[in-house]
């Protein structure tokens, strides 16, 4: 009897209690709607991360701005309003391996659209929109040497949409700033960064983006890609002395899977695929230069131990060769005097590497000499050999470190430049 | 889906309970309409992990009802022989059941073992791991036993399909036994406005664990874990830090989402066993055991610990059997090297505690360490040996944890920091320049070398944390009260305080849950 009357007695009271608890959990959605979410568009525009418009405007310019999103990866959208922009007379295209040229290394209009190509049939889409919004002079391409193997892509020729990375700014973009600052990614100040710019002391008006404002990292106004935080030591690098890399060549694993047995070159359905790619360009009188982007020599080293399972890169420039197109094999950074010290991790190497290729590339073809400033391309690759990043004052007062331990002398500028010794790293330190 | 989902959040939930009311008033017989509401909601919920794992869990619950019923048939006097088939059937089910686990869960791991002591170039990859396997094979291995014990005797398929699939605890548990749950499955009722508050209580708190606590303090954890996975040596007070960071993490991942379970369990009148007890208040790796994943210990000792021998064949034997458990226990966890050294660490300091308890029994020591201070200096030593074994049972490997516990024990590289800053200046600017952990050269800087940890908040995170764990009283006090009876000072009432705490709470959580994360023992 007695529980059942205190049953009674507590039911009402729960009762109260969950509608107490349910109207307080609405007003504080209200607030939410009303307030967080109002708060937290205002932040996405102050910092630049939800205002790609802007970036290219000031890009497009010929400021100095950066755009380092931390809301989306996603920017195909971006670097075709870039491309639209500086309407470039010349361009490089590719995947990430091509985002290192500097358009301050050519005379003309140079827009770096690296990053775009993930394989053959995003590479077609996108050569195709840009053509579509304007013709360049010259177009020069990176190529990777996994898109020429069927277990990468198996349609080289399938039709996808160009722009499949556009930037989405959604519902979770305007939580963004509050799980941000839980993860401790920003600080209450960064929080607080909108208010604080009411009395000038807010976000940076030339940088777009919370990475570009925190660390440097992002696209330049040419479309090259900045990697200031790992090469400033701001950041771990991810590819810690190449380990990353080196365990998927190990493996066979992402980029680095192997050719199955039977497999004795690249695939010939993909290569049928870039040669009309390739013809595509020609054909509409662009000038179109083609290199195989390079490797780490720690990771061709170890790719070299077992060759058979590699024949899509070993055998990639005579197979190209085959159809007429001539290719430039920057595989060996050895090749072109570059070495580990100048690479972000495995496979991409950095801003003094990709000045090497250009170089290289202007030496063996004189159409493209026009496009490209020999004079700053041999002080950059003197000067600063050894290096990921050439220091820019615009950029970061931060000197580069030898954020991989690899042992490689780095100096700062204003430094006595370290003469020949500098592309390798040190024998003396693990 | 998983329970911190906006998924589950704002459709599965709310349709359930909407659901669940419905049927409780239109149904005739409500126990049976609500037990079909159940088992039907469970099926969907199971199925959003994929269709194949949903035809697996069915196809097991199907093979298991017949073996149940054949277990249950009726011994007939006299027949020696039928004896002997019943223990037959009973092995030939548990074969049955394990041999999915073992296939799904640990065939890689054996093939790429018997490859590297044959030194050749196998290598297998089961086709996905069915969610939950672990923990529905053990209930239902429970079940069969109890079935072969006569404990229990099968009901329908239906009411076996709904004990073993039942959403709040197919997927991680609890591994709950048919005796708790048969009978509330059996008289199951409307939706009670007292239940639903506790149970949004519970649930709240433990979507709050999880959301603000568990997978904010896990980035840090990641960051150290992952770097050291990668080559790059943790400072060692990174080190220290790091393995905390994911103490705490696995602590407020799994204890929230055995909150949420038994939060669910409690708005449609379901009383899940207890699954945590403040297991970081132990006293002593036995005790821990008693508080941490309660009902996987149980099991453990029930269906392997006790059949082994248990503690009637000698302390020695004993030991034995404690070692080999945890080891088991271990490999349950995972399918690694990882997974069985963490258990094999777990059956030596059981065993030490044993004997240490078995020496000390009725001693002097046992009075100094049974009195408050002396219960500090255990619990504070028991969390360091936790501590220390978790840090292998994160590692990815063997080589990352030998990495980390060099790092911790200041063997590592540059582990060591300068100590005092040069050039930092005198007095309160100097000491500040010297903890500013941006300033080149200052000791932060030197001690927190990588930037795993930077600012105020990791701090506050692990202090929180801290607080929570040692000075709080658990979820299951705060709505429940104390075993004993008594009521810890954070008692939960129908109170507007508590009603803005946790809407509050919820609110902050919803805001934050959709970040990218799974519950740590999804994986086990």
């Amino acid at each position: 009897m007695r529980a059942t009357e205190t049953q009674a007695t507590q039911a009402p009271q729960a009762a109260a209690w969950l509608t107490r608890y349910f109207l307080i959990l609405a007003g504080l959605g209200l607030f939410g709607l009303l307030v967080l979410a109002p708060y937290a568009a205002w932040w996405l525009h102050a910092s630049g991360d939800a205002a790609v418009e802007r970036a290219v405007a000031a890009q497009g310019s010929g400021r100095f701005a950066l755009f380092g999103s931390g809301v989306s990866q996603d920017f195909v959208d971006y670097k075709l309003r870039l491309y639209a922009a500086i309407k470039p007379d010349i361009a490089a295209v590719g995947s990430s391996r091509v985002m290192q040229f500097r358009g301050a290394w050519f005379r003309k209009p140079f827009c770096n659209m690296g990053g775009v190509a993930g394989n053959l049939a995003v590479l077609r889409s996108t050569v195709d929109a840009m053509l579509r919004i304007h013709k360049p002079g010259a177009v020069i391409l990176g190529l990777d040497f996994w898109w020429f193997l069927p277990q990468w892509e198996a349609e080289p020729f399938k039709e996808v949409p160009p722009t499949s990375g556009s930037y989405n700014y959604g519902f979770s973009s305007l939580k963004k700033p509050w799980q941000w600052l839980l993860e401790g990614k920003i600080s209450p100040r960064e929080l607080a960064a909108p208010l604080l710019g009411l009395f000038g002391a807010g976000f940076r008006e030339d940088r777009f983006g919370i990475m570009a404002q925190q660390t440097d990292d992002g696209f330049g106004p040419d479309g090259s890609w900045y990697a200031t935080a790992e090469a400033t030591g701001q950041k771990l690098p991810l590819d810690f002395q190449f380990r990353d890399t080196l365990a998927q060549v190990a493996q066979g694993s992402k980029a680095f899977y192997r050719a199955r047995p039977g497999q004795d070159g690249p695939s010939e359905a993909h290569l049928d695929a870039f040669a009309e790619i390739w013809c595509r360009l020609r054909s509409r009188g662009v000038k179109t230069f083609v290199f195989i982007a390079p490797l780490s020599p720690r990771v061709l080293e170890a790719m070299r131990k077992t060759p058979g399972a590699w024949p899509h890169l070993f055998r990639l420039r005579e197979a190209l060769a085959s159809r007429g197109i001539d290719a430039l094999d920057c595989t060996d950074a050895a090749g072109f005097a570059s070495g580990d010290c100048e690479f972000i991790d495995g496979f991409h190497g950095g801003e003094v590497s990709y000045a090497r290729i250009l170089r290289r590339m202007a030496d063996r073809w004189p159409a493209l000499l026009p496009y490209v400033d020999m004079e700053k391309l041999d002080a950059v690759i003197s000067g600063w050999a050894g290096h990921v990043i050439v220091p820019d004052s615009r950029l970061t007062p931060l000197p580069e470190t030898d954020f991989m331990r690899l042992g490689c002398p780095k100096r700062t500028p204003g430094d006595v430049p370290p003469g020949s010794e500098a592309g390798a790293p040190r024998k003396d330190r693990p | 889906m998983l329970f911190s989902s906006y998924s589950f959040l704002f459709c599965f939930l709310p349709l359930t309970l909407a659901a669940w009311q419905l049927a409780a008033r239109a149904a005739a017989q409500p126990a049976q309409a609500l037990g079909w509401l159940l088992l039907a909601l469970s099926l969907v919920f199971y199925a959003f992990w994929g269709p194949g794992f949903l035809v697996l869990l069915l196809g097991l619950i199907v093979m298991n009802h017949a073996f149940g019923t054949a277990l249950a048939a009726p011994q007939q006097e006299g027949a020696g022989k039928r004896r002997l088939t019943r223990k037959s059937l009973l092995a030939l089910a548990l074969a049955c059941n394990l041999l999915p686990l073992l296939w799904f869960k640990y065939a890689g791991f054996l093939t790429d073992c018997a490859a590297r002591l044959c030194g050749a170039d196998w290598s297998f990859t089961p086709a996905g791991l069915p969610l939950g396997i672990s923990f529905y094979t053990f209930i239902q291995i429970a079940w069969l036993v109890a079935v072969y014990r006569r404990e229990t005797a099968p009901e329908g398929l239906a009411a076996h399909a709904l004990f073993t699939s039942c959403f709040a605890w197919v997927i991680s548990g609890p591994i709950v036994r048919y005796g708790q749950m048969g009978p509330q499955l059996g008289a199951l009722a409307g939706l009670r406005a007292e239940n639903l508050a506790q149970g949004f209580t519970l649930f709240t708190l433990g979507l709050g664990k999880k959301v603000l606590l568990a997978d904010s303090i896990g980035a840090y954890a990641d960051a150290v874990f992952n770097a050291a996975a990668r080559g790059i040596w943790p400072s060692t007070l990174e080190a220290w830090l790091g393995s905390l960071a994911y103490t705490f993490q696995l602590y407020f991942d799994f204890s929230g989402y055995t909150d949420m379970a038994l939060g669910l369990g409690l708005m449609l009148g379901l009383r899940l066993p207890e699954n945590f007890a403040s297991p970081y208040k132990a006293t002593g790796i036995v005790d821990f055991w008693r508080r941490w994943h309660i009902t996987l210990g149980a099991w453990l000792r029930d269906f392997l610990y006790i059949p082994l021998g248990g503690n009637r064949r000698g302390r020695p034997r004993q030991y034995a059997n404690l070692f080999l458990t945890m080891l088991i226990g271990g490999a349950w966890h995972g399918a690694g090297w990882t997974f069985i050294v963490w258990g094999a660490l777990h059956g030596t300091m059981l065993s030490v505690n044993h004997f240490f308890r078995a020496c000390t029994r009725g001693t002097l020591a046992e009075r100094l360490l049974g009195a408050a201070p002396g219960r500090l200096v255990c619990v504070a030593f028991t969390f360091f040996c936790i501590n220390l074994c978790w840090v292998v049972f994160r590692a990815p490997n063997l080589d990352t944890a030998l990495t980390i516990y060099t790092a911790m024990a200041g063997a590592g590289p540059d582990v060591w920091p300068p100590l005092m800053a040069p050039d930092a200046g005198a007095g309160l600017e100097g000491f500040l320049a010297r903890l500013d952990p941006a300033a080149p050269g200052s000791l932060m800087a030197a001690l927190l070398p990588n930037r795993f940890f930077s600012g105020w908040l990791p701090f506050a995170l692990l202090a929180v944390c801290g607080v929570i764990v040692w000075c709080c009283p658990n979820s299951q006090e705060v709505v429940f009260g104390r075993k004993e009876g008594a009521g810890p000072r954070v008692r939960w009432r129908p109170t507007t305080g508590w009603a803005a705490a946790l809407a509050l709470l919820g609110f902050a959580a919803l805001v934050l849950a959709s970040r990218e994360t799974v519950f740590l023992y999804f994986q086990f």
